[in-house]
């Protein structure tokens, strides 16, 4: 299974922030898209997910030899501030999605399993989530592209509001599921990245450029990721 | 931080301002780019212009002011025209109330919260008491040169000398300086500003015009020269008190941080500040939280949108709840009278039943507008639709469809419920009232109810899936939501304003219920999965 983006572009009055963003991002593998602040990181996923269109060019998913245009369903989205319908209960809106999704991991769990999977406990599982920590909701909208299985999931920032336990947890989780699913994860933090991610693919000037993955666990991954960055900035200021 | 420092930043300040506000306006912003902020010569350029701008403003407001609030009243007392300056003493009595008070209480600068102080004080660190002392300098300066122009005007219409209105800028400067010491120490005292405080500001908007035209239109109380002469020393003494007192204030800081927050001198901050608060009626009690029900025959889409109308229910069914009992006791009282005093002509009490039936229409609006279709989608955005669009399966076409459809069955059955309820009230006088009214026409009258119940249903729904107006930041950005809310209330109250009721408007009701909510179905199902996003 294939994410293909051919030459996305997207602008906001006159700030182009996608210049025409190709690239193909392939299962088995979590993807670390690495930016600096404004890149359009979260621009892309937004487009990516179906949040506002890109002003042109196609995102496809490649599966089995056959090419469809990206569909609503396909993706999952994590965003960095997480966002839970806050008039019902955890319990109740597993419950819900449960319901809905029907279970495409055939995996059986209750509603109850899979919040103890996430680690909310009990007693919080039949509170309101008005009441929930911002990593608690975050943990509730995690549950969905895993019980879900979308084919194609985004995560922006998603670990920063975690506990360290709860971070090694989703960290594993995600590991788990990169085998049947194309994972690209937003962060800042590159010690996430190298840590996690199989592919580091910069968003540059409104393009993607990937970097070598052998790079990623050699102890100069740090400053060649800031010397890219920086170079890039460089060519960009007025000659 | 000089002051040339300051001004400066003030005029880039105010030329962003202009450049921003033109990239609104339509047509013009096509010519406003987002590289004019940087273009120095041209904002130099700009904050020349906005500086010569604010001098004229500042010449022609004080003048117009001058001449509205102070010279014209005396022109009412002045009869024959040419003893106008015998009224120069009513004049400065009205100028002593309007400017040396209200004037100097409602325009301080020290406590007084804008965004050039915030900038320059609590973003940029420059010395608080440089800064006050700067700003103070420059807000009294431009007072005293406004406010003296202005009254050597009055002073020549009045036939007075300069001197005397030179006297009485050189007063009113000093007041101020007075009144600019007074905020503070009370800011010492009380440990928080009076200025900007609702009450204070009312006080002082309402007592200052009282104080000035009671006394001086009314009993023609007047300030004799001499008194304005020999008030100088005064004035002189107070205001050069006052002037040490500013510059020797130690804790200009202290005083910057409790007057000048961001959200004061942010309208966007504000804005941020207050974005729940058209939302506050449709926010969810932790009574209504806790409320349970049986749902274990739900699931899915039925059981999110049982869940939603469960906590919801105080927020619908209490209001329709006391509507019914009102329409009860209506009914009841109705039925009573009509026992007590019907006569033999019952076909008259018919038609008063059928010619109801604009009034039903207005009063069903108001119900649905006011409790059921504008609160409710109201509540379905703001509790459930803002965070449930994030998710793209919530977004998909057949469940924006499914969850249109359980929604509407749930407000079509309270609309319907209160519909029946007008029914059976126009049931009950037509039986109290005896004899048989024409079955067609009767029955038309009750469908014509019952539709009005679906189609403000449909009506308010519909708009909601259509046009969804709130943004992610709760403000509502679609005016087509206002315009066509705004067209249906005068359709409705047009409806009422209708004298005699033609026996047709039953027909009219419904044909354009049946297909006003027909059209807006169709509408629904075509365009609303590509327009139900959060803005």
């Amino acid at each position: 299974m294939e994410l293909i983006l051919q030459d996305v572009k997207k602008s906001f009055g006159e700030k182009q922030v996608l210049k025409g963003a190709g690239y193909t991002f392939s299962q088995s593998g979590i993807y670390g898209l690495l930016g600096r602040n404004g890149a359009g990181k979260t621009t892309l996923f937004n487009c990516l997910s179906g949040e506002f269109p890109a002003d042109s060019g196609t995102v496809l998913l490649s599966d089995g030899g056959k090419q469809r245009p990206l569909a609503q369903g396909d993706v999952g989205y994590v965003l960095s501030t997480p966002v839970v319908p806050e008039f019902l209960t955890g319990y109740e809106f597993v419950k819900f999605f449960l319901e809905i999704s029907g279970d495409p991991g055939g995996t059986g769990r209750t509603p109850d399993d899979w919040l103890a999977l996430v680690g909310i406990d009990k007693e919080d599982r039949h509170r309101l989530m008005q009441g929930y920590s911002h990593g608690m909701k975050n943990k509730v909208q995690m549950l969905c592209f895993l019980i879900g299985r979308p084919p194609v999931i985004l995560l922006d920032e998603p670990l920063t509001s975690f506990d360290v336990v709860a971070a090694l947890e989703m960290k594993n989780l995600l590991r788990e599921m990169k085998d049947d699913h194309i994972i690209i994860f937003s962060t800042h933090i590159l010690q996430l990245a190298a840590d996690l991610c199989d592919q580091i693919v910069i968003l540059n000037h409104g393009l993607l450029e990937s970097v070598d993955p052998d790079l990623i666990h050699t102890p100069e991954f740090e400053s060649r990721i800031i010397d890219i960055l920086r170079d890039s900035d460089a060519q960009e200021a007025p000659q | 931080m000089k002051g040339s420092t300051i001004l400066k930043l003030d005029a880039a300040m105010r030329g962003n301002k202009v450049i921003y506000w033109l990239g609104r306006i339509p047509l013009i912003r096509r010519l406003v780019s987002d590289t004019l902020y940087s273009a120095k010569e041209g904002k130099l350029a700009l904050s020349v212009l906005l500086w010569i701008w604010r001098i004229i403003k500042s010449f022609g407001g004080t003048i117009l002011y001058l001449a509205l609030l102070c010279v014209l009243p005396t022109l009412l007392l002045a009869d024959p025209l040419d003893t106008l300056p015998n009224f120069f003493g009513v004049f400065c009595w009205l100028l002593f109330c309007l400017s040396f008070l209200s004037g100097s209480l409602l325009n301080p600068c020290a406590v007084a919260a804008d965004q050039l102080k915030y900038t320059c004080v609590r973003m940029m660190g420059m010395n608080a008491g440089r800064f006050h002392l700067w700003a103070e300098v420059k807000h009294h300066a431009e007072y005293f040169v406004t406010f003296t122009v202005g009254l050597l005007i009055c002073a020549a219409v009045y036939g007075q000398s300069l001197w005397m209105a030179l006297l009485l800028s050189v007063e009113l400067s000093c007041a101020r300086l007075v009144f600019e010491w007074l905020h503070i120490a009370v800011y010492r005292r009380r440990g928080r500003a009076i200025y900007g405080q609702v009450w204070f500001t009312l006080t002082v908007v309402f007592a200052g015009p009282i104080l000035a035209y009671v006394p001086g239109l009314a009993l023609e109380l007047s300030l004799p020269n001499t008194l304005i002469l020999w008030a100088l020393p005064a004035f002189l003494v107070l205001g050069a008190l006052s002037l040490i007192a500013l510059i020797r204030y130690p804790d200009y800081y202290r005083l910057t941080l409790d007057t000048c927050q961001a959200d004061k001198v942010s309208p966007e901050l504000a804005r941020q500040k207050n974005k729940g608060a058209a939302f506050k009626d449709v926010q969810l009690q932790s009574s209504d939280l806790t409320a349970e029900g049986e749902y274990a025959s739900l699931s899915g889409w039925n059981y999110l949108q049982a869940l939603f109308f469960r906590r919801h229910r105080r927020m619908m069914y209490k209001p329709l709840r006391i509507c019914l009992i009102v329409v009860a006791i209506a009914t009841a009282a109705g039925a009573i009278a009509l026992l007590i005093f019907r006569g033999e002509d019952t076909a008259e009490v018919f038609s008063a039943v059928t010619r109801a039936l604009p009034f039903c229409v207005f009063f069903l609006y108001l119900i649905d507008s006011n409790i059921v279709g504008t609160r409710i989608t109201k509540a379905m955005f703001y509790n459930c639709d803002l965070a449930m669009l994030k998710f793209g399966w919530y977004r998909q076409r057949d469940v924006i469809l499914k969850n249109f459809m359980l929604r509407f069955s749930r407000m079509c059955g309270v609309n319907l419920l209160l519909s029946a309820a007008v029914c059976g009230m126009f049931t009950v006088f037509t039986l109290c009232a005896g004899g048989r009214p024409p079955l067609g026409q009767y029955l038309a009258f009750m469908a014509a109810l019952l539709c009005l119940g679906v189609f403000f249903a449909v009506h308010s729904l519909g708009m909601y899936y259509l046009f969804q107006p709130y943004t992610s930041d709760l403000q509502m950005k679609n005016p087509f939501f206002g315009i066509i809310n705004g067209v249906m209330y005068v359709l409705c109250y047009t409806c009422i304003q209708i004298r005699s009721t033609p026996s047709w408007f039953t027909l009219v009701v419904l044909i354009v219920t049946v297909v006003y909510s027909a059209a807006i179905l169709l509408l629904v199902r075509k365009r609303s999965p590509s327009r139900f996003r959060v803005k």
